[in-house]
């Protein structure tokens, strides 16, 4: 790059980190491909500096291009600068002696960083080791102080466990305290919490703001979460196909994002503060994200922009960064119209093949509980696992992960299930479908008594509903094509006659995939066209009801979007009942009209999403709201977080009384003793909970 | 235009021809596989040859010469003639015929025995699969060539009877992989999609597990094809072959046992030869199909 570097918060003095026209080439099956391309970034001491991209845009080879990790067959050119030490031209021997000291990473997969077969003291022992600290007891007191840092109670006793024998979250401290070991100058923090619970990230990233407060680290936070970068982050660099596309302060970029990707990124973001109209279309991204090495021509982004002039010069020429005021770096050819404010970069919320218009078309009000009755109502459900243990696998005990849940669903109602992993949420969603055996209690569906019926009438009721699962890497046999399983369902029930082929094709557009689609491959689909195969196949045999199971959780954010604004218009147009399980609490708030929050196997409570999210009473809820991030980095600052201590109590022996005293803030002796049902206790909707009420955050 | 169009295929309506289907892919994969590719065409010709021997084959298998007598490869016989003026190499594609199709036939029967209990094991589970599961074990532990020999003295020595006891002593391989396959499949989120669609458990075995299990199953079958083949001219070699007049490459080959380190040595050389080279080409074979099939190898 020949223009200036970026020029912000991080441009005055010294910079901790400095890249400078970094390019990754790694080769491909025909011939190199640029994976990282002209990349420059800057972070100063005591700065963090978001990262952020979805999958494929090159975060991660930039972070292994820094390190000095790269894979062999990799080729690197570009300026990396650590306090003025050349890292780029460093020998194999300097960056060892740099790596741990100066410049230290966390990885998302914390299992496997850690080695299985050493006890995580020792480990974190190994880590100061390197920095030189040689008196063994020296060693064992830092071990615990830095244990104690990262906020794992009773440091000596954890000390000399194995990984296994900790928890997710802990396992990911423990890696962030072997990478702060020696107090680097530089910490690079690759999606370190995004195979998290809300609840454990939240408790991460408060031990990351500690600790730079403590040693003016500057931190690299490379995510794909505006929410968390918006919180974690003063200044916020966005990739797109290898390239940085835009560059500035948090506040401003996210006020008035001056690039349309990052526009569109963050117009695709449902919020669970309600700030988004209830039931808006969000701003779905067309097409899918551009791998790095595979752009096309011209700016990277512009088969996808919605303010593009094509074919000059977006199609042609590559748009260099440039300054765009503010202290913003931005590579796009219309970058000062943006500014200016004469061009709105946001993308069209306009409609998409298989719906109408936008904005979502109205829908006929679900019917409330005086109506007819409910589609679905599930009493007292009880499914357990067996739970083995031990070299002989032995039987001991069952797990409840689901204990004891009522719940029941309208005809065109949506019902959100949220809850963090464990929490027996999708054991529920398999249970009403009977793809699990539920131990105890009733499924109804439209009357019809799920768990009683034999062979033939269960097969009746499966084409009343339907599920879609998590991932459609998983969820469409890869050896069909997508017209043989959109069809199958409608072959299974024998309803496959001369109408059918026609009937796939209808199916097909319905989602937004046109014809040709027909006779390609899973492996030939991105992952959102996969997710909306898998939505044509469940919708075949036409159900009532559709069970989704986290549906949006594997797409990237510019595709969730697209998504979500799919099931939104078939809910509308179809009249369909929706069973919503999610992690994202978000998501839930933009699709559903009610939801159930989880906590080990029970509902703590429930009630309309505006109510529980804006006025929750259950502790779990206020811990679990507080913990959402929230793209808005003045909201999200001003918001205080409750933190729980400690790790979630395990399904196997779940606390007796209510299952959340153990983490709560309000526990008294009552809730040791006394199951609290769920009722409606003053708040306007159920809680389960002996102290209900407003929670510390307001 | 949304994300979710697909683009419009190049240069017209894509005809079926342009469907990458798995399969499509895997031949495109195996045709990649430069030794197996080799080894499909010399097997080929091969077995083309066997067939046809009665055609191209320069003598009678079976007419003696004992004028003649033995004599070392010449213009005449190729590859000589045994002490009774037999023609080897006559004898040699009249006997391939069997031994292929005896590695041949146990190759389909274990196979497709074993992907059966397999298949039933792993998507069963709990008392059909440990029922399963112990009797394949009692099966692997049994001295398969003990076992043989009494079989085959109790039945006879028909080219019958010994493809099935040999499938017996094999199938075991392939029931064990594919039920490790099929524990791993069912898991997968189609087989719960497919269950939830309704799907009987025969349809779900037929349509979804066993399509996904093809690239192993494959494999296994060279494997015991290769198996087959060998324990044959071992069974040969002990005295428990085919019956004359048939003859296979085993039995040539344990008929020229004596001849070791004599002037006539010359008669071990077709019958190892062509054994070698079969279980070879199979192997090859073997390798080309993991590669093909193997669902995680790259896409083009």
């Amino acid at each position: 790059m020949s223009g200036p570097g970026p020029v912000g918060p991080g441009a005055g003095g010294a910079p901790a980190l400095r890249i400078e026209s970094l390019g990754v080439t790694v080769p491909g099956p025909v011939g190199p491909v640029r994976v990282v391309e002209d990349v420059s970034l800057r972070v100063a001491p005591g700065e963090t500096l978001g990262l952020v991209g979805e999958s494929g845009s090159g975060k991660t080879m930039t972070a292994l291009a820094v390190m000095g990790l790269l894979p062999r067959e990799a080729r690197r050119v570009g300026t990396i600068e650590l306090g003025g030490t050349r890292l780029d031209t460093a020998t194999e021997r300097d960056l060892e002696r740099i790596r741990g000291r100066r410049l230290a990473i966390v990885f998302q997969g914390s299992l496997g960083v850690l080695n299985p077969v050493m006890r995580v003291g020792d480990q974190v022992a190994e880590a100061i080791r390197v920095g030189g600290v040689t008196s063994a007891a020296a060693r064992a007191a830092r071990v615990r102080d830095l244990l104690d840092l990262v906020g794992i109670p009773d440091p000596a006793r954890w000390a000399h466990r194995y990984p296994h024998e900790l928890s997710g979250g802990m396992r990911q401290r423990v890696a962030i305290a072997m990478a702060i070991a020696n107090e680097p100058d530089v910490l690079i923090a690759d999606e370190a919490t995004t195979a998290l619970d809300v609840t454990v990230q939240a408790q991460v990233l408060d031990v990351l703001r500690r600790i730079q407060a403590r040693t003016a680290t500057a931190i690299l936070f490379i995510s794909h979460d505006l929410g968390v970068v918006a919180g974690a982050a003063q200044r916020v660099a966005v990739m797109y196909a290898g390239r940085i596309v835009e560059d500035g302060p948090v506040d401003e970029l996210f006020a008035a994002p001056h690039h349309p990707y990052t526009a569109g990124l963050l117009a695709a973001l449902p919020r669970l503060d309600g700030q988004r109209p209830v039931r808006a279309r969000l701003g779905a991204i067309p097409g899918q994200p551009a791998r790095a090495g595979q752009a096309p021509a011209g700016c990277p982004f512009h088969p996808r922009c919605a303010v593009a002039k094509i074919p000059d010069p977006c199609a042609t020429r590559r748009p260099e960064p440039a300054m765009a005021g503010d202290g913003r770096l931005v590579a796009c050819h219309r970058a000062v119209e943006i500014a200016a404010g004469t061009l709105d970069p946001g993308p069209e919320t306009g409609g998409e093949p298989g719906s109408m218009a936008a904005p979502l078309p109205a829908r006929s009000a679900p019917r409330g509980p005086d109506g007819e009755a409910p589609l679905l109502t599930v009493e007292g459900l009880v499914t357990t696992f067996p739970v083995r243990t031990g070299r002989r696998r032995r039987p001991a005990g069952r797990i409840e992960a689901v204990a004891g849940v009522d719940l029941h669903l309208h005809r065109g109602e949506a019902l959100g299930v949220v809850g963090e992993s464990g929490c027996g949420k999708s054991t529920l969603a398999r249970s009403v479908l009977r793809l699990v055996e539920p131990d105890r209690g009733r499924v109804l569906l439209g009357g019809r008594d799920v768990r009683a019926a034999g062979r033939v009438e269960l097969r009746r009721l499966r084409q009343r509903a339907q599920i879609v699962f998590q991932d459609p890497d998983a969820s469409l046999n890869p050896r069909m094509s997508v017209g043989t399983i959109v069809a199958e369902p409608l072959r299974i029930h024998g309803r496959w006659d001369r109408d059918g082929p026609a009937r796939v094709r209808d199916l097909l557009q319905r989602v937004g995939l046109d014809a040709s689609a027909l006779h390609r491959y899973p492996h030939e689909l991105s992952g959102g066209q996969r997710q909306r195969v898998a939505i044509a196949r469940a919708l075949a045999v036409g159900p009532d009801l559709l069970v989704l199971d986290e549906p949006v959780t594997a797409l990237d954010t510019s595709v969730q979007a697209g998504v979500l604004n799919l099931l939104a218009d078939l809910q509308a147009t179809l009249g369909l009942a929706y069973l919503l399980i999610a992690h994202d609490l978000a998501v839930v708030r933009h699709t559903c009209d009610r939801v159930a929050v989880m906590f080990l196997g029970r509902i703590v409570e429930t009630g309309p999403v505006g109510e529980v999210f804006d006025r929750p009473a259950h502790p779990y809820t206020q811990a679990l709201r507080s913990a959402v991030p929230i793209p808005d980095p003045p909201v999200e600052r001003a918001r205080r977080r409750i933190i729980l201590h400690g790790d979630p109590p395990s399904p196997l022996d779940p606390p007796s009384g209510c299952r959340f005293r153990t983490r709560c803030w309000r526990a008294d002796d009552r809730c040791a003793t006394e199951v609290p049902a769920l009722a409606d206790r003053g708040g306007g909707h159920p809680v389960a909970c002996h102290h209900p009420g407003p929670g510390p955050e307001g | 235009m949304t994300g979710a169009v697909l683009p419009a295929s190049p240069a017209g309506a894509p005809g079926p021809e342009a469907v990458a289907s798995p399969w499509r892919l895997a031949a495109r994969r195996f045709a990649r596989h430069r030794p197996a590719v080799v080894a499909a065409v010399v097997l080929v010709l091969l077995a083309l040859a066997c067939v046809a021997a009665p055609w191209i084959a320069p003598h009678p298998p079976n007419r003696q010469d004992l004028l003649l007598g033995p004599v070392p490869p010449n213009r005449q016989h190729w590859l000589g003639t045994d002490e009774l003026g037999r023609d080897q190499l006559s004898r040699l594609l009249h006997a391939g015929r069997i031994s292929l199709q005896i590695g041949l036939a146990v190759g389909v029967l274990s196979t497709a025995f074993g992907t059966a209990v397999g298949a039933v094991a792993g998507y069963a589970g709990r008392v059909a699969d440990q029922v399963l599961m112990r009797i394949t074990d009692l099966f692997l532990v049994l001295p398969a060539i003990a076992v043989l020999a009494i079989a085959l003295k109790r039945f006879g020595r028909s080219q019958l009877v010994i493809v099935v006891v040999l499938a017996a002593l094999f199938w075991m391989y392939v029931a064990r992989v594919v039920r490790a396959e099929v524990l791993a499949l069912r898991e997968k989120e189609f087989v719960e999609a497919a269950r939830a669609a309704g799907a009987s458990g025969v349809r779900i075995v037929v349509r979804h597990l066993l399509p996904n299990v093809v690239g192993v199953v494959a494999v296994n079958a060279t494997l015991a094809v290769a198996l087959a083949i060998i324990t044959e001219s071992t069974l040969s070699f002990l005295g428990f072959g085919v019956q004359p007049p048939a003859t296979s490459w085993g039995v040539m080959l344990a008929d020229a046992e004596g001849y070791v380190g004599t002037g006539q040595a010359y008669l071990l050389y077709g019958p190892g030869a062509a054994i070698l080279l079969t279980v070879l080409c199979v192997n090859f074979i073997g390798d080309g199909l993991r590669a093909a099939l193997d669902p995680r190898a790259g896409l083009r």
